[in-house]
């Protein structure tokens, strides 16, 4: 469980991080998404006490990492595959490491022989590949057999079949009940491997929400429909306020209607439909529209308009943040 | 028609009203369902989730407000992290961190030849000198030949320097001190423990060339009709002496390196403070250089390996002590930086 309250770092009279508050939660895979420079990997620093907040706590199983008795027990992080001592061999990286916290020399062993790296547990580290590196990164992560685990970015640089075992690694982590707080840009990676995201932009919150959730609220469902009659129904769903759209082979595409409102409104005007298919946003889709929202949202400027006000259905998102809802999504405040 | 602009006003009762309004999802659909049996359960959103999305158990149909995972494994909403303590040792002490800081500093490359060539140079030289001086004696016959022995030890710092600051500034510039900071949080805790390494190492190698380099110089003095032995006033503390100066350079080297975080920067500050300071003070003016000259670190330090008072300078422990205090300021500036800067 990790919980910041207000976490806030300045760089300057930048705010890299903007009054972040947010909890991480055991047994699930967070994932933790912003556009580069976001302040995702500050963030994760700060949790880590790497960097000390300007404002604002964060707390890593109920007390400040730094307060942990034996801290690998708490957190395994990879931040950086990169932060070791290229002329260490492998072994010797993970034993310095889990002499620092009073592990056994054996649990080296095990999370070489865990992430399949026992082959070259003796050369220099130096000459990792990049996903070598990353395999290492994540065996230091697990000597201490964590409750809480941090990657940034883990799947850079991997593989196929390496990019497939660190999901399923994360899945089965998650799923012993520990808490696995993932940062990473590749969207389809984040859709395929977190249940819930915490989203920032700009270091400030912008969703806090499950993956489905998030995807809902930030991505206009399309409705594509096919009838004989299409343009009185074209008439019909634009007099309702829904955009609609067609193309050469009569397909209609609506948007700002649910599939059942589209079928409803086709059996009350007796309209015959062939086809009715919902077409869901991907989670990369849903992100830029946010992102896009943010600025929009920023361009306005926050409290000039509230909800009720004149953001119409041709602006979702509009200057209302959609994330919004009090208690539920945290939106800019 | 309606125009975007008439939404939510009631006589327009299109989808768009309802479309706009910010409902927590699950929304319950948009409006109430006017033909259940055709749309299926209301507000069932996710239905449609992108392909690829696991099934979440634990999930379906329940409205799982913002801010609850959604993932519910096992019957639980927050299952416990299960299973006995595999380490109930673990523990990151002060010993623990000692125990991973030498461990980290015989695994580098960089420690066994900084090491080894501050032991070929300071040997060497000081064997050479030795026996160089022994043959030609000066003439008033008050040559320190204890001092004369460890003469090594002005170039052998040089590079017991390198050892010092990299212990701590390879740290940064291989991004290793971030992994080593997630292990051990408290960095008061890895400073002194790294600290401590660096000293006790730099003093065993230190003492190591001293020693070695009294006893072949001793020895090639007694081909020449001079007798020199440890038991003789003052040898003992100058010849261990020695030692300790070299490890204090290399700790002074760490501190300096631990508020620079970069080796080459660490390096020639710790070369300037210990050999261009001592350069330049030969330059100034005869009482300037009087005064000046035995306060800094170099003149300061090297009194304890003489056993010859000398009237210009400090006294050898009053010398070292003088050396200490630049040392101090050097790793308490270092601890400081190590405590306030990010990493």
């Amino acid at each position: 469980m990790i919980e910041a309250i207000g976490l806030t770092k300045q760089y300057g009279d930048k705010k890299a991080v903007d009054g972040l508050t947010f909890t991480v939660r055991p047994g699930v895979v967070t994932g933790f998404l912003g556009p580069n420079g976001a302040g995702k990997s500050t963030t994760m620093r700060m949790i880590l006490g790497l960097d000390a907040p300007t404002s604002g706590s964060v707390t890593v199983n109920g007390r400040p990492y730094a307060k942990a008795v034996a801290p690998m027990r708490e957190v395994g992080a990879l931040l950086d595959a990169k932060a070791i001592h290229g002329g260490r061999s492998a072994y010797n990286h993970l034993l310095c490491l889990a002499q620092s916290n009073h592990l056994p020399a054996r649990r080296v062993d095990e999370v070489l022989e865990l992430t399949g790296l026992r082959e070259v547990a003796k050369k220099r580290s130096g000459g990792f590949s990049l996903g070598m590196g990353q395999r290492l990164g994540i065996a230091a992560a697990l000597l201490g057999d964590p409750r809480v685990l941090m990657f940034d970015e883990p799947v850079n640089g991997l593989d196929p079949d390496g990019i497939r075992w660190i999901r399923e690694f994360m899945r089965r982590l998650a799923s012993e009940g520990r808490t696995v707080f993932v940062s990473s840009h590749l969207m389809s990676e984040m859709e395929h491997t977190a249940d819930h995201l915490i989203v920032i932009g700009r270091g400030r919150l912008q969703a806090d929400c499950s993956v489905k959730e998030f995807i809902a609220h930030n991505s206009e469902q399309t409705v594509t429909v096919r009838t004989p009659d299409a343009m009185k129904f074209m008439q019909l769903l634009a007099g309702k306020g829904a955009r609609v759209s067609n193309d050469d082979s009569g397909l209609i595409t609506v948007r700002g209607a649910s599939p059942q409102q589209i079928g409803d409104l086709a059996f009350d005007n007796q309209i015959r439909v062939h086809e009715l298919a919902p077409h869901q946003a991907s989670l990369e889709e849903a992100f830029m529209e946010m992102t896009k929202d943010d600025v929009e949202y920023r361009a306005v400027g926050p409290g000039q308009q509230g909800p009720g006000g004149p953001g119409g259905p041709g602006a979702p998102g509009g200057p209302q943040n959609p994330y919004a809802a009090p208690g539920q999504m945290i939106g800019a405040r | 028609m309606s125009t975007p602009s008439q939404t939510g006003q009631p006589q327009n009762p299109g989808f768009a009203q309802d479309h706009v309004s910010t409902q927590p999802v699950p929304a319950p659909g948009y409006g109430a369902p006017q033909n259940p049996a055709f749309g299926g359960p209301p507000g069932a959103p996710g239905q449609y989730g992108p392909p690829g999305v696991p099934a979440q158990p634990g999930q379906p149909g329940q409205p799982g407000p913002y801010g609850q995972p959604g993932f519910a494994p096992g019957p639980g909403q927050q299952p416990a992290f299960a299973g006995p303590n595999p380490f109930p040792q673990a523990k990151a002490t002060f010993g623990a961190a000692l125990h991973s800081e030498w461990t980290k500093i015989r695994t580098v490359r960089s420690t066994f030849w900084t090491l080894l060539i501050t032991m070929v140079i300071t040997i060497g030289l000081g064997v050479l000198i030795a026996l160089g001086s022994s043959g030609h004696p000066s003439t008033g016959g008050d040559d320190d030949w204890t001092a004369i022995s460890m003469s090594g030890l002005f170039f052998g710092q040089l590079v017991i320097v390198v050892f010092g600051a990299m212990a701590i500034t390879a740290e940064y510039s291989t991004g290793m001190i971030r992994t080593s900071l997630t292990s051990q949080p408290r960095r008061a805790t890895l400073f002194w423990a790294k600290s401590m390494v660096v000293t006790l190492v730099a003093l065993a190698v230190g003492l190591i060339c001293s020693f070695t380099s009294f006893f072949i110089a001793t020895s090639i003095y007694s081909g020449h009709g001079i007798h020199v032995a440890l038991s003789d006033q003052g040898v003992l503390r100058a010849v261990f002496g020695g030692g300790l100066y070299m490890a204090a350079s290399a700790l002074l080297a760490f501190g300096l390196g631990a508020i620079l975080r970069h080796t080459a920067g660490a390096i020639t500050a710790s070369v300037g403070l210990l050999f261009i300071l001592f350069i330049l003070v030969q330059f100034l003016p005869g009482n300037w250089r009087h005064d000046i000259g035995k306060w800094i670190p170099f003149n300061a330090g090297l009194q304890i390996i003489s056993t010859r008072p000398q009237d210009d300078m400090l006294s050898p422990w009053s010398g070292f002590g003088v050396f200490l205090v630049y040392v101090a300021v050097a790793v308490i500036g270092g601890a400081i930086v190590m405590r306030k800067k990010d990493a």
